[in-house]
């Protein structure tokens, strides 16, 4: 199995690229989709933003430095993409600020590939009220269970402001819980 | 339905997946789609690049008309602004004929309703006629004819 290293070098060599981004694409596609899925929660949402991911990273991989890790790049592109992918869509629909979320409600309410029991769903509801990049930090936390130190060179935020969102964030999320009873 | 302890534990305890699903075998021909995306994108592009070339020598052709015009109409209007006020000025002025809705107008408006009355401003000639003479042409009895002779006598 081809390292980080050996797919990233024949990337940027023109007889080996497409081979080795069919390479990358086999390796990342599954955890950079639940990654977006999450943030996006609609199926079909989470699968043009995976598709705008991976042809980004076709154009710019020449503009790729090596010390920040693939992996930390890779994610990096894709939480982009998938906050920018919402903020349009918030843009066409006229959302106010102060109803930022109802489009991501919606996504959850009508999307036919749920699959959790209803602790699940209220708890999915709840997440889906926070705000975008507390919702972010709490997902990356809770479901995926990545630390601090490898966060901050995702989201390029330090750790002390990446824990201080997810402390407001579960407060948030169980000042909610507590409301629905 | 769950208790509220249950909510707080699934809180403590992280699950190991959302609980989202994707459609079966969605991840198997993930690959092709992207590389089909990509190869569409990159068709897209070096066609419009195709049309720009072809574009190209008659944009340069508008491009030096419209730099030799500012070339020339620019120094003209800064160093001649007066003569080029009074060229355009003469080119809008209105035309001396009159239109067929002016014409009309006059000819409905006038005072006679002779057609003689639209051309001109001719002084009418006014030719002073004796009561005797007028008496006279009255009672002779006289055809077109004869009349027209007599005048041209």
């Amino acid at each position: 199995m081809k390292s980080d290293q050996q797919i990233i070098a024949e990337l940027k060599d023109e007889s080996t690229k497409q081979a080795a981004f069919r390479a990358l694409v086999s390796r990342y596609k599954e955890r950079l989709y639940w990654h977006i899925r999450k943030i996006v929660l609609s199926h079909d949402d989470a699968d043009d933003v995976l598709q705008n991911t991976f042809v980004k990273v076709w154009r710019n991989i020449e503009g790729f430095r090596e010390e920040s890790g693939l992996f930390t790049w890779l994610f990096r592109i894709a939480t982009n993409e998938s906050l920018t992918f919402i903020s349009q869509k918030k843009k066409r629909a006229f959302i106010s600020h102060e109803e930022t979320n109802t489009y991501i409600l919606e996504n959850l309410e009508t999307d036919p590939y749920f699959d959790g029991d209803d602790i699940q769903y209220r708890l999915q509801k709840a997440i889906a009220r926070l705000p975008d990049k507390q919702r972010l930090v709490f997902n990356m936390r809770y479901y995926d269970d990545i630390k601090y130190q490898d966060m901050e060179k995702i989201l390029e935020t330090s750790a002390g402001a990446l824990k201080a969102s997810y402390h407001h964030a579960v407060k948030k999320i169980e000042d909610y819980l507590k409301s629905e009873e | 339905m769950k208790e509220k302890k249950d909510i707080w534990t699934e809180l403590q305890n992280p699950p190991s997946k959302a609980p989202f699903k994707v459609p079966e075998g969605y991840f198997d021909s993930l690959e092709d789609r992207i590389e089909a995306r990509i190869a569409k994108e990159t068709e897209q592009v070096s066609s419009q690049g195709k049309l720009i070339r072809m574009l190209k020598p008659v944009l340069a052709m508008a491009a030096s008309f419209a730099l030799i015009f500012m070339l020339v109409y620019y120094p003209l209007s800064v160093f001649l602004p007066s003569y080029l006020a009074k060229t355009s000025q003469e080119s809008v002025e209105k035309p001396n004929t009159l239109s067929e809705d002016e014409l009309l107008f006059s000819y409905f408006s006038a005072s006679t309703n002779s057609l003689y009355d639209l051309f001109g401003d001719e002084e009418e000639v006014q030719e002073e006629v004796d009561a005797e003479e007028l008496l006279d042409y009255l009672s002779t009895e006289m055809n077109e004819t004869e009349i027209f002779a007599s005048l041209n006598n």
